[in-house]
């Protein structure tokens, strides 16, 4: 069948045929402070990307994912060695050090770790079987992904990039939580979270000098900024004050593309990438903004319904990683926008200008679309799905 | 069990499901509220830390009269900027500048030593020239003068409690100037440098520099000249009478535009920091409320002549001094009655018994209809602030001795613009209009007339043959009856006394304390102006309406017509009038006349004879002069 249709989920691909027209407003609007010479450098960069990303995303789907379950590992070991190699040869930008130089291109291991990640655990789970387990058996799969886990995280955490760790985790609970293991260890592991950041909360008020070791400055500044954008509008706070402001003054219908104020005059930094929902909020409003918003829920709805329906175990922990990793992106970055949350350098899905992230992403929308187009074998199957 | 398993983990993909949900409402909800509800209060936020702008005071609207006078006016009032990082010397500086600025030099090395790019502080606003002058001269380093403007009244406590006033920051406190403060302020331009997040600068020019855009100018109805010749009178009454207060107010009865409007005690608007706020508070005319007393005699004519319920010259009444109702004696306020009367002379006479029957005769329901049509028990709708209701009988409330009562405006409490738009109604027709203090508002750059005010008829209430014979009646009230005294040469005025008790605090009426007040308007044929002065508490006078105020409307008329270029009329149409008593008599040419013969001819002037003689041989003042009637003529006799 794959060799008469294209490998694509027509659903999937109206979606993000959306998505890329917003990203091309968005960031030929927002990218106007940073442009010299030709306005639509950006823009063209952004449109080969997408044309580069969609040919992965078609190769990807072409590949019959169950075939992954046994290459997770290898993956996983390479993402974790580019992790190790940006330790030493990475670029520092922004004070942090992500970027592989390739000649070529450059590009962000830690966006193609969490995809190995994702697929890396969702072969352990798949391993352990679909029958609930108990707490006692839950133990030996739980520890194995924690440990597969810390690993990565650590190295991109003292990169330093906050925002993929927090999304790395987010997936993995995600995971944790939709597998079958017991209730009660999630319940735990849910509870460590929350203690874990509560004794953070203990020791910024009663042991600064250890709570700084874990909390960087500059992340602690962000937070500050966050919860009182006024009082700290030199920096981070600078940045959300702007931003909502933005959004704010885009009302219902918005300024209209390219003439809103904050962004064209350069207030919103970073406009046509991570602040990149701030020019849709201002240049077109509450309904730009939330129809975007609504793409976004339509996107993870349809992942949903594909695991939902599909016929894998492997497939069904693929969306579910997925979608953790999508969702938090989503929310992390419109939130950060929005003062919701912390400023973090987390970049809007499908919209943000930048090829790395866009690869990923769609990478993932291709692995998606495997497991969907590999489950209408077992349509008319009489036995359950999952 | 393979079954139940799977089925753990489809609920579990649907509890993912509900937790994207539930993020997804939280972003739409907090999103929903920063683009509707939260923008204001960011704004603000932000304005305060844009350092890098350096504003544009708007200038505020000009307010003119009618005429294209200047009311109120903006003066230069530099503000002084520091730079502090191009202070050469904090501690001379500060020493050279705190003499001029009137403050110490501690406080002022403070503002110098603050960490920002521009210090303004308070005592540096709103300079004199003096002060800008001195300050130009030292030449200091880091010291900058902006231009700014502050509001002044070169009238100084004419118009003043229309106008209101305006703070430090030209923002309207109160008066027009509050109540228009968006319109007349204009808004805050601002020229700014901005930045990328690496330093750059943008070239966005249209970024760069926002102009202010000054407030609209604003031409009022008021004429000066008729708020001049107003606050005049007022002044003189207060002179006279020294009274509690004294305000008045003057109407365009065809239109409803305000032409003056006056209250007293008064203020400077300049200097509105030393004033008690309860003097600029309470602008009279539109403020206070009280009882009308006979003015309201008016609305009950006007109901009557409308119902036909009465012919002024056809119907009798007999005044016995009171009249009886419902067990209760309501006394007319001369002692003894008018007696016999004509209704005209009733009117002529504001014969309280004579009203009572025609309040009888229209019924509660009736009176009361044609009190609320006439706009009475609620508010205008003038464009000023601090307007009153006043308090009416409720309906269940009006038995017939409050029925009585009110017919001669007794008992029920309005404010004076309300008995001035009612009496214009009255008498310009029928038609009750809105009064209004706006014309028009004009463009600041072009001069044109971007918004004009259009008199708003808000009902007809009478027809206009009943406007007719109200604006006759209350013609011959000023030249026969209690009005006397605003009688005007050449103009044709129309008018009613009103003798208001006033209700002290244990809630009964004050002994020998008055509010006293006249309402008139002229031509009465045609009327162009209408009329309203009280004077509250005159002392060393009669408290009477006809002895206080009517003389004041009366210079009042004839002065603002004067100015308004109203034509008087002429004898021949003086000669229409239907009155014996003209206002002013011809002095007759005594000389050759015989003494015995004097009093059959001349029952309106009043003689004074001297010497001996059957003959008249000179006469003060000569034949031909006009004399009020009743006037005493100086006569010598002598031999032929």
């Amino acid at each position: 069948m794959q060799s008469k249709k294209l490998p694509i989920d027509y659903t999937l691909v109206f979606l993000l045929g959306c998505l890329f027209i917003f990203s091309l407003l968005a960031i030929y609007s927002g990218s106007g402070q940073y442009a010299s010479g030709n306005p639509m450098f950006f823009v063209q960069r952004q449109i080969m990307w997408y044309v580069i990303g969609f040919g992965v995303m078609m190769g990807v789907a072409y590949l019959d994912f169950e075939l992954l379950e046994k290459w997770t590992l290898p993956f996983y070991i390479s993402g974790v060695l580019l992790l190790i190699l940006v330790r030493f040869i990475g670029i520092e930008r922004n004070g942090a050090q992500r970027w592989l130089d390739l000649v070529v291109i450059e590009i962000q291991p830690s966006e193609f770790m969490k995809i190995f990640l994702v697929l890396h655990i969702a072969a352990l789970l798949t391993k352990v079987g679909k029958y609930k387990l108990d707490f006692k058996e839950s133990i030996p799969v739980t520890s194995k992904i924690l440990l597969y886990t810390l690993l990565p995280t650590y190295l991109i955490l003292d990169q330093p990039d906050l925002g993929t760790t927090m999304m790395i985790l987010f997936a993995v609970f995600g995971l944790i939580f939709a597998s079958s293991i017991s209730m009660k260890m999630v319940m735990l592991l849910f509870s460590l979270g929350i203690a874990g950041v509560m004794t953070l909360v203990y020791l910024f008020f009663n042991n600064f000098e250890l709570f700084n070791e874990i909390i960087a400055d500059h992340q602690l500044s962000r937070i500050y900024g966050w919860l009182n954008p006024a009082e700290y509008s030199q920096g981070f706070g600078y940045q959300l004050q702007q931003a909502l402001l933005g959004i704010g003054s885009g009302q219902l219908s918005g300024s209209g593309f390219t003439a809103g104020y904050q962004v064209q005059s350069g207030r919103i930094p970073e406009a046509h990438t991570d602040f990149i929902f701030a020019v849709i909020g201002e240049d077109f409003g509450f309904v730009g903004a939330s129809i975007l918003v609504i793409l976004f829920f339509l996107l993870i709805y349809r992942i949903i319904t594909i695991a939902f329906h599909a016929s894998s175990l492997f497939g069904v922990y693929i969306c579910i990683g997925v979608i953790g990793l999508f969702a938090f992106q989503v929310f992390q970055n419109i939130g950060m926008t929005i003062g919701l949350m912390p400023i973090t350098g987390l970049a809007l899905p499908f919209v943000s200008y930048g090829g790395s992230a866009l690869l990923t992403n769609m990478m993932a929308i291709g692995l998606v679309t495997s497991v969907h187009l590999r489950t209408k074998e077992y349509m008319f199957s009489s036995e359950e799905t999952i | 069990m393979g079954y139940h398993s799977m089925l753990t983990i489809k609920k579990r993909v649907v509890t993912v499901f509900l937790c994207v949900i539930s993020i997804f409402m939280v972003i739409m909800m907090r999103l929903f509220y920063v683009q509707f509800f939260k923008f204001d209060a960011l704004e603000e936020l932000a304005t305060e830390s844009w350092t890098r702008n350096i504003p544009f005071e708007a200038s505020r609207g000009i307010i003119y009269d009618t005429n294209n006078e200047v009311i109120v006016k903006n003066v230069s009032a530099p503000t002084l900027i520091i730079v502090p990082r191009q202070l050469n010397d904090t501690v001379k500086t500060a020493e050279k500048l705190a003499p001029i600025l009137n403050m110490n030099v501690g406080d002022l090395e403070q503002y110098m030593k603050r960490d920002t790019s521009m210090v303004r502080f308070q005592e540096g606003r709103k300079l004199t020239d003096e002060q800008a002058i001195a300050i130009q001269n030292l030449n200091l380093p880091g010291i900058y003068l902006a231009e700014d403007s502050k509001r002044h009244y070169p009238h100084s406590e004419l118009l003043a409690h229309v106008l209101g006033f305006s703070g430090i920051d030209n923002q309207g406190l109160i008066g027009i100037e509050a109540v228009y403060d968006e319109r007349l302020r204009g808004e805050q331009g601002h020229l700014s440098f901005y930045s990328d997040a690496k330093g750059k600068r943008i070239d966005h020019q249209s970024d760069l520099y926002k102009p202010p855009i000054d407030g609209e100018h604003l031409r009022l109805t008021i004429d000066l000249d008729v708020q001049k010749i107003l606050e005049r009178e007022l002044d003189q009454a207060m002179d006279t009478y020294q009274p509690d207060g004294a305000w008045g107010l003057a109407v365009n009865p065809n239109t409803g535009a305000i032409l003056g409007m006056g209250s007293r005690p008064s203020f400077d608007p300049n200097h509105y920091k030393e004033v008690d706020a309860s003097i600029y508070d309470r602008n009279f005319p539109i403020w206070s409320t009280y009882e009308p007393g006979s003015t309201f005699k008016i609305v009950t004519l006007a109901a009557a002549l409308e119902e036909q319920i009465v012919d002024l010259h056809e119907d009798s009444f007999y005044d016995k001094g009171s009249i009886d109702v419902a067990g209760a004696k309501l006394r007319c306020w001369k002692r003894g009655g008018h007696g016999d009367q004509s209704y005209l002379e009733v009117v002529e006479n504001s014969c309280n018994p004579g009203f009572v029957k025609l309040g009888q005769g229209l019924g509660a329901d009736e009176l009361n209809h044609y009190i609320d049509d006439f706009g009475f028990g609620k508010k205008t709708g003038v464009d000023l602030l601090g307007e009153s209701t006043g308090i009416l009988f409720a309906p269940s409330q009006l038995g017939e001795v409050e029925l009585a009562t009110t017919a001669f405006g007794q008992g029920i409490s309005v404010t004076p613009i309300q008995q001035v738009m009612a009496v214009s109604a009255a008498v310009n027709g029928g038609k009750l209009y809105q009064p209004y203090i706006v014309q028009e508002w004009l463009d600041p750059i072009t001069n044109k007339t971007i918004e004009e005010n259009k008199p708003q008829l808000k009902k007809s209430v009478i027809s206009n043959d009943t406007s007719l014979q109200v604006a006759e009646a209350l013609e011959s009230v000023v030249a026969n009856g209690t009005g006397r005294a605003a009688f005007v040469e050449g103009y044709r005025v129309g008018g009613k006394t009103g003798t208001a008790q006033k209700v002290g605090s244990d809630g009964r009426y004050l002994e020998n304390n008055h509010i006293v007040s006249f309402i008139g308007f002229a031509p009465a044929n045609q009327p162009e102006i209408v009329v309203y002065v009280a004077v509250d508490n005159p002392k060393d006078t009669v408290q009477f309406g006809g002895v206080v105020a009517a003389p004041i409307v009366g210079r009042i008329i004839h002065d603002s017509l004067q100015s308004l270029g109203v034509q008087k009329q002429s004898d021949g149409l003086e000669k229409d009038y239907q009155w014996p008593e003209e206002p002013l008599v011809e002095v007759p040419d005594f000389i050759g006349e015989r003494v015995d013969k004097l009093h059959s001819y001349y029952l309106n002037l009043s003689t004074d004879l001297s010497g001996e003689g059957d003959f008249i041989i000179d006469q003060s003042p000569d034949s031909g002069t006009k004399v009020p009637a009743g006037e005493t003529i100086r006569l010598l006799r002598g031999h032929k």
